[in-house]
């Protein structure tokens, strides 16, 4: 049993700020579960929990079938990839990935076979006699995980472990550890980062923690579910807005009236959409808010059913797509992203449409409306 | 012709900029190279100059004597007596000092917010001065009234009440002792900056493979700490090779040469005896001795960092 089960975490620093509000969670045997937030949301805070490093001010944690609450952290069978590798820098490798063996009276053939191994899987069999100040840091990331695996842990907790490595290791690394899940299948990971491309790339389910202006959330779980849910079923504004690169377009409407093909809008620009969700609780005329995603606007001759038409105010090229920024979103301008050079100019007024299944539609509150 | 003329106008305000350039640490650095000249070297050199002369320091009767004072220095017992009292107070300086400045560190960077007050309490001692405290530890150590007395008969040890600083066999150790309550805190505050420049990340990642806080105090913090302790002991022996001031107001180097220092010793042959060259060989023996030892330390310090 290597699931993990948080009910109703709270944690707060501080009389008056809240970091972790009322979290629930369930993590499945062997699920790779990543918490994903922009910085200062708390995820790190979350996962130090699990890990034991932080107490809970309220609520339970449990790993498999164990609170544990009260367990001290090298008790939870949990092993940590820090950010900063956190290598004991008078130790060499071989040494840094034996600490915890020895601590725990593991004996020496056992400790030598388990090292090696380890060594083996990540490639730094060379390595294991250096000082961790004579390594780079992605050999640092290697060792920082090699001592995590060699623990065989119910659970592997990383902090936002490739943060600090350079964009090319990046994304080696990340498909490092991608093979390290697949070659530890029982084992649940809980991985944290701020970056959507890391969540997206390695999660079999992502938690999405809110932060921003609004501190009665700050904290709370936005939305949890597989990275493709949360990308093309957000529950509400913040997770539509926070996933995707660029962000989701957001455009100020109004609501006229529930159709049986779903809801009928006006925008702000002036032109009439119809979106697939149920408005049936809304009343004529009440705020709401469209969105669309920049790859989901398609160039289109001219205006049209569930077009979009207005002025072009720039056009970035990258060779294979263009982002075309159109006047009239709230608050940032409208991006289309299209194929090729876009086909338009700065100054040109064009029209995009927005396929009624791609559009999003937001209450007064901001949270999303069914989908039908 | 324009072009050279341009020329040699540009060259000349290259040239400028150059020997300004040239001129500009000469400058910043003359005030310093100034004072250590006027303070530091011309006394040097002049001590060496005096320590060839048989002078009381007051008439013009300075005869040259040669090296006849250095052969006196030689074969000088209550110098040597001095000197190796000057080491036996440096090695039980980084004997003393250095652990429980160490200690009071980790308890202090472990005890967090609430230790500010202690922090302050601890460092305190430092922030008197070396003459008041000399008096204050005269008063503590009396034989007839001094508190330390009084209270090892009060808790029933009178028998162990010695005359602390009028006895031959204490009287060093009960300066070194104060010297250490002294500087303790110095070395503490070192010793804290180091710790407070130790990851917290490594502790929690000690922490997660099992290891109680005196394995991450033995492995991880004091390996940690190696650089600064090496550094504070370094400190702390060139301290003790030219202490002077505690011992001069507490016992003078008494009773009998007992707690005499190379630097008191020195103080008495020019100041008491009047004898200015043979107390300005004393001086530059001293400075030998401690440029010797100082090189030896600094030299295996040195080599210790670049193994480590």
């Amino acid at each position: 049993m290597t699931s993990i089960t948080l009910s109703g975490v709270n944690k707060s620093f501080g009389a008056n700020f809240p970091v972790i509000r009322d979290v629930d969670l369930e993590i499945a045997d062997g699920e790779f579960c990543v918490f994903l937030g922009p910085s200062g949301c708390g995820k790190s805070t979350l996962l130090r929990m699990v890990a034991g490093l932080e107490m809970a001010y309220s609520g339970q944690i449990r790993i498999g079938d164990r609170v544990v609450d009260k367990v001290e952290p090298a008790d939870r069978q949990v092993a940590m990839v820090f950010q900063n590798y956190a290598l004991y820098p008078h130790m060499s490798v071989y040494e840094n990935m034996a600490f915890g063996l020895r601590q725990a009276k593991t004996p020496k053939d056992e400790i030598d076979r388990r090292v090696k191994e380890a060594a083996r899987i990540l490639q730094i069999e060379p390595l294991l006699d250096r000082m961790p100040k004579a390594l780079s840091g992605g050999q640092r990331q290697r060792v920082a995980i090699g001592r995590a695996i060699v623990r065989q842990p119910k659970v592997f907790l990383f902090d936002e472990p490739l943060s600090n490595l350079d964009a090319a290791l990046r994304v080696h690394m990340r498909s490092e550890i991608a093979t390290l899940h697949r070659n530890f299948p029982a084992a649940s990971m809980i991985y944290v980062t701020h970056d959507q491309t890391e969540a997206m790339a390695l999660a079999d389910k992502i938690v999405l923690l809110h932060a921003g202006k609004d501190m009665l959330k700050h904290g709370s779980i936005a939305q949890v579910g597989k990275p493709l849910d949360l990308y093309h079923r957000p529950r509400n504004l913040f997770v539509a807005g926070f996933l995707g690169s660029p962000t989701m377009n957001f455009i100020a409407a109004t609501f006229i009236g529930q159709e049986t093909a779903g809801a009928h809008v006006a925008l702000k620009g002036g032109e009439e959409l119809l979106v697939p969700v149920d408005g049936s609780k809304l009343a004529a005329g009440a705020p709401v808010t469209l969105g669309v995603r920049p790859e989901h606007l398609a160039p289109v001759p001219g205006p049209a059913g569930q077009t979009l038409t207005r002025k072009v105010s720039a056009v970035e090229h990258f060779g294979e797509y263009s982002f075309v920024y159109l006047d009239g979103g709230t608050p940032a301008p409208l991006i289309a992203k299209v194929p090729g050079d876009g086909g338009v100019k700065a100054g040109d007024t064009a029209s995009y449409q927005a396929p009624a299944d791609c559009c999003h539609l937001f209450d007064a509150d901001g949270i999303a409306l069914t989908q039908i | 012709m324009t072009d050279i003329s341009t020329r040699s106008a540009d060259g000349g305000a290259g040239g400028a900029a150059l020997s300004l350039r040239k001129l500009a640490p000469v400058v910043f650095l003359a005030p310093a190279i100034l004072m250590l000249a006027v303070y530091l070297l011309y006394p040097l050199v002049d001590s060496f100059r005096l320590s060839l002369l048989d002078w009381n320091g007051l008439g013009s009767n300075a005869q040259f004597v040669g090296l006849d004072n250095w052969k006196k220095l030689l074969s000088d017992t209550l110098f040597w007596e001095a000197a190796w009292n000057n080491i036996l107070l440096a090695v039980f300086s980084v004997l003393i000092q250095m652990p429980i400045a160490v200690i009071l560190a980790v308890v202090l960077d472990n005890a967090g917010k609430g230790s500010r007050i202690l922090k302050i309490l601890y460092f305190l001692p430092l922030l008197m001065s070396s003459v008041a405290l000399g008096v204050l530890f005269k008063y503590f150590y009396d034989v007839n009234f001094g508190p330390l007395n009084a209270l090892l008969d009060y808790v029933g040890l009178g028998y162990l009440a010695q005359d602390w600083l009028g006895d031959t066999r204490f009287a060093l150790g009960a300066v070194i002792a104060v010297i250490c309550w002294q500087y303790i805190p110095f070395y503490m505050v070192l010793f804290m900056a180091g710790l407070a420049s130790f990851p917290a990340e490594i502790s929690e990642a000690a922490k997660l493979d099992g290891a109680s806080e005196a394995t991450i105090f033995w492995k991880m913090k004091l390996p940690h700490l190696k650089g600064t302790i090496r550094t504070a002991a370094v400190l702390s022996v060139i301290g003790a090779l030219r202490y002077f001031d505690l011992i001069y107001v507490m016992t003078g180097g008494g009773p009998e040469g007992s707690s005499e220092l190379m630097a008191t010793y020195m103080y008495r042959n020019v100041f008491s005896s009047f004898q200015l060259g043979y107390g300005s060989t004393v001086a530059s023996g001293m400075f030998i001795v401690v440029i010797l030892i100082a090189s030896v330390l600094l030299r295996f310090s040195k080599r210790y960092e670049t193994e480590v």
